[in-house]
């Protein structure tokens, strides 16, 4: 037996030798204001790194500015956000959806948006009083209704959320209640109709036997497979999944009335303020926003994501119409906060657990 | 093969093996009902491995055993018999009793096998084995700790717990497998009679294994001399003592000096000791040598220079309170134990004369393959056990 | 209460070498064993003040939610029936491969603790991934909800179970087997009255030890939508931002795991044996005869079974468009970083649990069932709230801390110090007190009769606590990304975004490599468990 103990310790010798090899990773990660030449930037990004990693990267060859990223959920890296407060080592944050930026616009955690950034985008896919602190969008995620083009016209499918109510699609109904772009989808509802008026209406889809699932990419399937007719979800699932299997009985359907059907929420990002940030970092913290708002990069969005491109003169993703012809466009998005109102409700409404 | 129906246990050829080394040699043990046999041997001959056969915990190579006149191993059956269904009871060196269960508890275990599986594992013991648990408890003199644990016992009381466990189902035979080895001398004095009196009043068949000559003569009805797997005389305790079957058992059972000699006319042998008469010269010729055998009592002191005796000299004296152990050394290397009064006092080194009063007996010459001198242990402890 | 907290993780057989509750401790023994108390008890304080700090009002707002009752009932039954389920698997494993004539024991031994090298979450997209299209059970309808996380949880974290139950049931006194058969018990009837009876208190703190994981456990629940506590709190702490909510949330899971406590040290003490000698002659070999081989596949099939499905669905999705360079060199420095982290998190918490280890060992008292239920506490709180609750005090304590591989480290021994704590004490109620006595009386000082006998008592159990810590620390995924570094890259966080956004392909990669990884230290702890 003597050997395994041998072979035990040599192998915790050479873990603890890896250990001190990396104890440069022990320090304390240093500042951005360590390197007055090349400025370097710690983002936290809530979107994830397959996605966002070549934007980083990019931008480093570009600028020479370093970027530092902590990869987390948008609501863990809201969370940790907000415990740090002003101590937090983060230039920027990169949002997945407007709910985490408005709570962190509440708490006083952005610093203001220069105007040239701001009229990159259109009004409503930037958060109200942007010139004091605020943050703007950068990639756009509309709601869709997906349908099984095998089992389902498209002339008759509901034009508004109300519509979905009808008997015709009793049963056939999909949804993913603890999907957050649903949550957001009941906030706009409540933001606009009010809660009684929202309760009733998720009672009724409940009422009419919609069946539920764990995510959009869930619904998806369950449309696809004829499982379901519809599906409400986000428009890029869809994309995504004709993208890798072509034929696929799937399409997407804009709502274009003037309710929250017709939502369009974005991805986001908004400057950190934080003690230890110096011009040179806010400047840089800016400059990577105006590069996620450049025509490349909203180009390799619509690419990789099928989200729709925020600047003017980008294609929208393939198999999507452009931006001006989805969502009615009349909802403020620093509304989405609420989300624990918004669930309290769906579980009043017994949509959730 | 023979029925043996009036026996309890019945061991024929019995051989076993581990590995290359024989551990049984062609055994054959017959134990009648209700009897105490007590099997005597040095460790390692074997003892426990034929306890543990009959228990059925190993198997036997060849040859077969019965217990109440059913084969349970051996000639005839596909399989041995699982030790559960052998109705044998086992009482282990160490009590082996099961801790997470009270001392009635562990009496009661064996007493439950009517029920199902499930209600032996959840529920504890119905009222009848209760009952029974208790009356064994009482037997062995334990009816006041039933609710004890056994980490709470005394080593002699958690052997007794474990006996009282292996009578309660009544078994067919009760197997003992040294119990009194982890205790105490005095300890040890007691027990013995307690649990002896404790079978004989179940009537129960009893197998004892033990290297201790002191309590298989006290306890056994016969002793087996158990030598290199093999049984090599079994009999009386006052038979094995008197009447050695050889040289081995002679040199096993008590202390006592063992000789070279030839045999004369007349009855006579010539050995170390002079010419004396001796016992089982059987149909020996003249001049053939033998081995003779003469126990200390049968010796006597003399002063140096007696007629009738042999000069030698005290080389070790010992003290055991009602006689005095005398080791003289008569020439020839032969050291000879002579049993003298405690009050007479004699040093080392003092010339003295030895002679001849008891019976001298001529012993089958099995030459045992240590030397002929018993280790100073087994001496120690046999010579307690004169009788 | 006292004893019901006490003696739950204890999975050794109690009482052994009793001391005398009279003793006192030595006071650096004392503080050295309350250190990993007080830092494991961190989170809680963290979560009184967030719970409170904006009045009573939002916390009777949160036990007020409808459901929540159902849904603190449906996770402590998730937790019972994991347990339950786990134990009885484990117990099964354990004596087949450590009291029978089961072939390839050595083998066996290993599958058995197989299932540890892949994390709940990789286990449970696998399933998801396999029951949807184009899966292998898509006929069979979604796998989802209570049992298909009850039985995902189970396949994959019994070896937690397993591992006390091996070491328990291999020093089983084989003439315990002998009586019972001896008084008409059949093998398996003996089996049950005597090796379960036996291994009792092995199996009610693996059954503990699982449950509270259970309680913890996000990543499986949320994908095959079974909503526990713990996925509540983390739809809170995406649904409110306030934190309060959450940490009311988190508080009831704190009761949760005292109230699992409370459960073991009855179930335990229903059970409990005061005195038995572990064996010192090699343990019970019951002989399997025909059922020798049906017995190894069976063991095969629950322990490589489950672990060969994931790994054959990974590398399915390794062969999809991309799986294979989606990572690219990330890979490497990434099981280069998990690795490292894991490994120190692993010497930390177990040089931080021996001294509390020894306390409840040697000095069974107040103190020491109050940092075995701050342990056990930190063991199943969720990891984004202990990362919260670091990063709160380091904040404000130790700034210069923050953003450091120290705290993640910190947050691990936070979050794994409970299994270390039982394996070292486990070891340490094997090795008699006694010794120590004779070593005091030969002359030596109480620190030199703990270096000199004490410690290596500690070994085995050293090397148990350290891999087990390891392995669990390399598969930590919360506290690994809101504490660590920003810029540093981890296996876990590799899946984990990679499953996010669905890109199974680009998961499988990672994925791999961490199951691989694991598997390395899974071989470790049966080596290790092979020479105690």
């Amino acid at each position: 037996m003597g050997y395994r103990r041998y072979a035990f310790a040599v192998i915790a010798g050479i873990a603890a030798v890896f250990v001190l090899s990396m104890h440069a990773g022990f320090g304390r990660a240093e500042d951005g204001a360590a390197a007055q030449a090349a400025p370097s930037i710690t983002v936290y990004s809530g979107r994830s790194r397959q996605l966002v990693a070549p934007v980083f990267e990019a931008f480093e060859r570009e600028t020479g500015i370093r970027v530092r990223v902590r990869y987390g959920g948008t609501a863990e890296l809201a969370a940790l956000l907000l415990e740090e407060g002003d101590r937090t080592p983060a230039d920027l944050f990169l949002a997945q959806d407007a709910g985490a930026l408005a709570a962190l616009k509440r708490a006083g955690r952005f610093r203001p948006l220069p105007s040239a950034l701001r009229q990159r985008v259109e009004p409503r896919f930037v958060s109200r009083d942007a010139e004091r602190g605020g943050w703007i969008g950068v990639s756009g995620r509309a709601r869709a209704v997906v349908y099984n083009t095998d089992l389902v016209d498209p002339a008759a499918l509901p034009a508004t959320l109300g519509g979905v109510l009808d008997s015709v699609w009793a049963g056939k109904v999909g949804y993913p209640p603890s999907n957050a772009s649903f949550q957001a989808m009941v906030s706009a509802m409540r933001a606009r109709d009010g809660d009684e008026k929202t309760i009733e209406w998720l009672r009724a889809l409940r009422a009419s036997a919609a069946k539920t699932y764990a995510n959009n990419t869930e619904t998806v399937r369950a449309v696809a497979s004829g499982e379901v007719a519809i599906g409400l979800v986000n428009h890029y699932y869809a994309l995504r999944m004709l993208a890798e299997t072509p034929g696929l009985p799937v399409s997407n359907f804009y709502m274009r009335g003037d309710d929250a059907g017709s939502l369009v929420n974005i991805a986001g990002a908004g400057v950190m303020r934080r003690r230890g940030g110096t011009d040179a970092t806010h400047e840089a913290a800016e400059k990577l926003i105006a590069f996620l708002l450049s025509e490349q990069t909203q180009a390799y969005f619509a690419a990789e994501t099928f989200e729709f491109p925020l600047i003017a003169g980008v294609e929208p993703p393939a198999g999507a119409p452009a931006l001006r012809e989805v969502g009615a466009g009349s909802m403020d998005l620093g509304e989405l906060s609420d989300l624990e109102g918004t669930l309290r409700l769906m579980s009043r409404a017994g949509v959730l657990p | 093969m023979t029925e043996c129906k009036a026996h309890a246990i019945c061991c024929r050829s019995l051989s076993k093996s581990f590995g290359e080394t024989p551990v049984l040699r062609s055994l054959n043990l017959c134990v009648d009902r209700g009897e105490l046999v007590c099997l005597l041997g040095p460790s390692g001959c074997g003892k426990t491995t034929l306890l543990r056969c009959i228990a059925g915990f190993e198997h036997p190579g060849a040859g077969s055993i019965q217990i109440g006149g059913k084969t349970v191993a051996g000639a005839g059956l596909a399989s041995p018999v699982a030790p559960e269904a052998r109705r044998v009871g086992v009482v282990f060196q160490e009590a082996a009793l099961f801790p997470h269960l009270s001392v009635l508890g562990n009496v009661a275990f064996g007493l439950s096998q009517g029920r199902g599986l499930l209600s032996r594992l959840v529920r504890g013991p119905g009222r009848a084995e209760r009952a029974r648990a208790r009356e064994m408890l009482d037997l062995v003199g334990l009816a006041d700790k039933a609710d004890r644990r056994p980490g709470e016992l005394s080593g002699g009381e958690q052997q007794r717990v474990a006996l009282a466990r292996a009578l309660a189902p009544e078994p067919e035979v009760v197997l003992l497998d040294e119990p009194f080895a982890n205790l105490d001398r005095s300890l040890r004095l007691t027990l013995r009679r307690e649990v002896r009196d404790a079978l004989k009043a179940c009537g129960a068949t009893a197998i004892l294994v033990t290297h201790d000559q002191d309590e298989a003569f006290t306890m056994a009805d016969r002793v087996g001399v158990m030598l290199h797997g093999e049984i090599a005389q079994i009999d009386t305790p006052e038979r094995i003592y008197e009447h050695p079957a050889d040289t081995r058992v002679a040199s096993m059972v008590g202390r006592g000096a063992l000789l070279d000699a030839s045999v004369e006319d007349g009855g006579l042998v010539c050995c170390g000791l002079g010419r004396v008469s001796a016992d089982g010269i059987g149909e020996a010729c003249a001049g053939a040598g033998c081995s003779v055998f003469v126990r200390p009592e049968g010796l006597r002191l003399n002063p140096e220079g007696c007629p009738r005796s042999v000069a030698g000299r005290v080389v070790r004296v010992e003290y055991a309170g009602d006689h005095r152990l005398v080791t003289v050394d008569i020439g020839n290397g032969a050291a000879i134990p002579v049993k003298v009064d405690p009050n007479l006092r004699v040093s080392v080194g003092t010339e003295v004369g030895v002679e001849v009063v008891g019976p001298v007996r001529v012993v089958r010459g099995v030459k045992p393959p240590s030397p002929v001198t018993v280790s100073a242990k087994r001496t120690a402890e046999a010579g307690r056990g004169d009788r | 209460m006292d004893t019901g907290g006490a003696a739950v993780l204890r999975t050794g057989e109690s009482g052994r070498f009793l001391p005398e509750r009279t003793r006192r401790a030595p006071v650096a023994l004392v503080i050295g064993g309350s250190v990993v108390g007080v830092l494991a008890a961190l989170p809680v304080v963290y979560l009184l003040v967030r719970a409170f700090e904006a009045g009573g009002g939002e916390l009777f707002e949160t036990l007020r939610r409808p459901g929540l009752l159902v849904l603190v009932l449906r996770t402590a039954a998730l937790a019972g029936v994991v347990a339950g389920a786990s134990v009885a698997i484990a117990f099964a494993l354990a004596v087949l491969t450590a009291a029978t004539d089961l072939p390839m024991r050595r083998l066996s031994s290993v599958v058995s603790v197989l299932p540890l090298a892949v994390p709940c979450y990789v286990g449970a997209s696998a399933v998801v991934g396999l029951s949807g299209p184009g899966g292998v059970f898509e006929g069979m309808g979604a796998v989802r909800g209570f049992w298909a996380a009850a039985i995902v949880l189970t396949l994959f974290i019994f070896p937690l179970a397993y591992l006390p139950l091996r070491a328990s049931i291999s020093r089983v006194d084989p003439r315990l087997i002998d009586a019972a058969r001896s008084l008409g018990e059949s093998g398996l009837g003996a089996t049950l009255r005597v090796i379960l009876a036996w291994s009792w208190p092995a199996c009610v703190g693996g059954g503990v030890l699982v449950g509270l994981y259970t309680l913890g456990e996000f990543g499986a629940v949320t994908m095959l939508r079974c909503d526990t506590l713990t996925a509540v709190i983390y739809e809170q702490y995406r649904s409110s931002f306030s934190r309060t909510g959450a940490a009311v949330s988190s508080l009831l899971l704190v009761v949760l795991v005292l109230a699992c406590l409370g459960v073991g040290g009855l179930l335990r003490r229903r059970g409990s044996w005061s005195s038995g000698r572990g064996s010192s002659r090699g343990g019970v070999t019951l002989k399997l005869g025909a059922w020798r081989w049906p017995a190894f596949a069976l063991v095969m099939l629950i322990g490589a079974g489950p672990v060969l499905l994931v790994v054959l669905t990974l590398l399915s999705w390794l062969g999809y468009e991309g799986g294979a360079g989606g990572v690219g060199g990330g890979l490497w420095s990434g099981a280069a970083t998990s690795a490292s982290v894991a490994i120190a998190a692993g010497v930390a918490c177990v040089l931080m649990t021996a001294p509390a280890a020894v306390l409840a060992a040697r000095y069974p008292g107040r103190v020491s069932g109050l940092v075995e239920r701050a342990v056990s506490t930190g063991f199943a709180l969720p990891g984004i709230v202990v990362a919260l609750g670091l990063a709160f005090f380091a904040l404000r304590a130790t700034p210069f801390a923050y953003q450091t591989w120290g705290l993640v480290v910190a947050a691990f021994v936070v979050l794994f110090a409970a299994q270390s704590l039982m394996a070292l004490r486990a070891s340490l109620e094997r090795s008699p007190v006694r010794l120590e006595e004779a070593a005091r009386t030969l002359g030596r000082g109480p620190v030199g009769a703990f270096v000199g006998v004490t410690l290596p008592g500690l070994a085995p159990g050293i090397g148990a606590a350290w891999v087990l810590v390891t392995l669990s620390a390399m598969k930590e995924l919360p506290a690994m990304l809101l504490l660590s570094p920003a810029g540093s890259v981890s296996l876990a966080e590799l899946v984990w975004s990679s499953t996010r956004e669905a890109m199974f392909a680009s998961a499988a990669a990672p994925g791999l490599a961490l199951i691989g990884v694991s598997a390395g230290l899974v071989w470790l702890v049966a080596m290790r468990e092979g020479l105690t």
